[in-house]
């Protein structure tokens, strides 16, 4: 039915450990692959190409982080791998939009499934609330926050770039922004 | 600082392994023997670990729409659509353009349709109406006042198709009128403007020139005396004055106007162009100047336009006359012609139209 992907020349081992050593290059020639293969599928399930890029990039992630956590255990193909996840993540999308008739067009096997997307789901739920609460938390905050806790910058860093007298008073900003961050963040899950 | 600051940079300090040995083991001590502070640290953790993996998804997403930016998007979409989608999509798309699109066509085309429909049923009424009058109306009130009378007659009413004017065009009772008048009629009779009806016999037809000559078969007829009137040969000149009489009605109408044209409808050489009334039922009227002589009969008025009518030149009937195929005619019929004074010359218009009232007769057309 579908088109075959050529096959690449990378194994899939050799891209699984090019992803765990954080190589860019290794996991831009995966997601370059693999992709066409996704597009094709959720086309031909009544998705768009937006639909595609969104499902295509959750399975990914999901993929890069089971090997950042070091649980990914290759059983069949990579390829199988992506796209049972891609399948199961846009059969759940279809059913929120209730297009979905019940009848789902295949053209690759489908692997046994476990349990990884049900952590990948509670983990998505979280990083939703926790973008919400950032944004509510407004400035400097905010970009306090960031700096620190993602871009891995240093206290005395930081208090010079917000003008802080000292490291002391930095510290003390960064906590009380780090308390109306808590609030907020666990004020959405109540809110749901 | 105030304490719960600092208990929060111990435990900040804990989690990302910035301690000294000595502090490290310390502190670990500490978790031990105190359980609010172990779930304390705990939470602690989990939130900062959601806090730092966040950021760590928001790198690799922007990683990754990076890769996605470096495809070759459109190919792909092209390839993979399957065909009935990308049909679809398509439709999708236009498909608010398509309705209007197809709308307005709708629309254009039935609306045209309609418009060229009324235009060919003008076309098929035709520009130049004939003037010869419908009779079906009549029909009806004849046959309650013949039964009214306790008529027994053998012969059955004929019914009556269509009426117009004749008028004599000599003194022993022929008539001239349209040939259209005529057209299709077994019978033809005429009744003078006194009431007196009078059998004819279609003599000579001409539908070229769309001229009839009736001759009066009734014995009852006794001649109205010499013409009034004589027959025009000069060309009459536009913005002269005519007048005619006939019969759209029961009773005589006078109606009067000027010559417009020297031709007929669209150039028409057998005709002149009148700025006249006439009504169906005037056809085969004459046309008067004001010394009394006919220069035309009317034949026809022109749709749409108000008031523009058309009359076959008065030639042509000598042409007609003329016409060796004229053999059913007796005796030659000579029409006056211009003399210098005929009864009509020099007196007031209703005093011309009292002398000739007896020369312009009803023709009824018969089936």
């Amino acid at each position: 039915m579908g088109n075959r992907i050529k096959e690449s020349t990378i194994s899939d081992s050799q891209f699984i450990e090019g992803i765990y050593q954080q190589s860019e290059k290794v996991l831009s020639q995966l997601y370059k692959l693999h992709y066409p293969m996704i597009l094709q599928f959720v086309l031909m399930n009544s998705g768009s190409e937006q639909d595609a890029k969104d499902v295509y990039q959750e399975t990914i992630i999901v993929l890069c982080e089971k090997i950042y956590r070091g649980t990914f255990e290759l059983n069949s193909k990579l390829k199988t791998f992506i796209y049972s996840v891609s399948r199961r993540l846009w059969l759940k999308r279809l059913q929120v939009k209730t297009r979905f008739s019940g009848e789902v067009k295949d053209f690759e096997e489908i692997g046994a499934h476990d349990d990884e997307l049900d952590l990948h789901h509670k983990k998505e739920e979280n990083f939703l609330a926790m973008g919400i609460a950032l944004e509510k938390l407004g400035e400097p905050c905010k970009t306090l926050i960031e700096d620190f806790y993602m871009h891995e910058q240093s206290m005395i860093q930081i208090t010079e770039k917000f003008g802080y007298t000292n490291t002391d008073n930095a510290k003390t900003q960064k906590y009380k922004c780090l308390m109306r961050l808590k609030k907020l963040f666990f004020a959405e899950y109540i809110g749901e | 600082m105030d304490l719960d600051n600092e208990v929060f940079y111990w435990i900040e300090r804990y989690l990302t392994g910035d301690m000294t040995p000595e502090e490290f083991s310390h502190f670990e001590m500490l978790l031990s023997n105190d359980a609010s502070l172990k779930s304390k640290v705990e939470r602690q953790r989990a939130f900062t670990g959601v806090l730092t993996e966040y950021g760590k998804r928001k790198s690799l997403l922007a990683t990754l729409n990076k890769f996605h930016a470096e495809l070759p998007l459109a190919e792909l979409t092209n390839q993979y659509l399957p065909q009935e989608t990308k049909f679809y999509q398509l439709w999708k798309k236009h498909r608010v353009g398509l309705a209007v699109a197809a709308s307005v066509l709708i629309l254009a085309i039935s609306g045209s349709m309609i418009f060229m429909n009324l235009l060919k049923m003008e076309g098929q009424s035709t520009q130049v109406r004939a003037l010869k009058r419908d009779m079906e109306g009549i029909k009806n009130s004849q046959h309650v006042l013949i039964s009214k009378l306790g008529h027994s007659s053998n012969t059955v009413p004929k019914s009556v198709n269509f009426g117009g004017t004749g008028f004599l065009i000599d003194s022993k009772g022929y008539l001239v009128t349209n040939f259209h008048v005529v057209d299709g009629s077994d019978s033809v009779s005429v009744e003078s403007n006194n009431g007196m009806v009078y059998k004819t016999a279609v003599v000579y037809k001409n539908q070229g020139y769309d001229l009839a000559i009736l001759q009066i078969k009734d014995s009852t007829y006794h001649s109205s005396g010499p013409l009034p009137y004589s027959f025009r040969r000069v060309q009459p000149e536009l913005g002269e004055q005519v007048f005619t009489l006939g019969f759209p009605r029961d009773e005589i109408v006078y109606n009067e106007g000027y010559m417009s044209s020297a031709t007929g409808y669209k150039g028409d050489t057998i005709n002149y162009q009148l700025s006249i009334p006439v009504n169906p039922g005037n056809s085969g009227g004459p046309v008067l100047d004001n010394k009394g002589d006919i220069l035309g009969i009317i034949s026809g008025r022109q749709t749409q336009v108000d008031g523009v009518a058309f009359a076959i030149r008065s030639s042509y009937l000598v042409k007609a006359l003329n016409d060796p195929k004229n053999d059913s005619i007796h005796h030659k019929i000579t029409l006056p012609m211009r003399v210098k004074n005929t009864a009509l010359v020099g007196i007031r218009r209703q005093q011309q139209v009292k002398k000739l009232q007896d020369f312009v007769f009803v023709v009824r057309a018969y089936n």
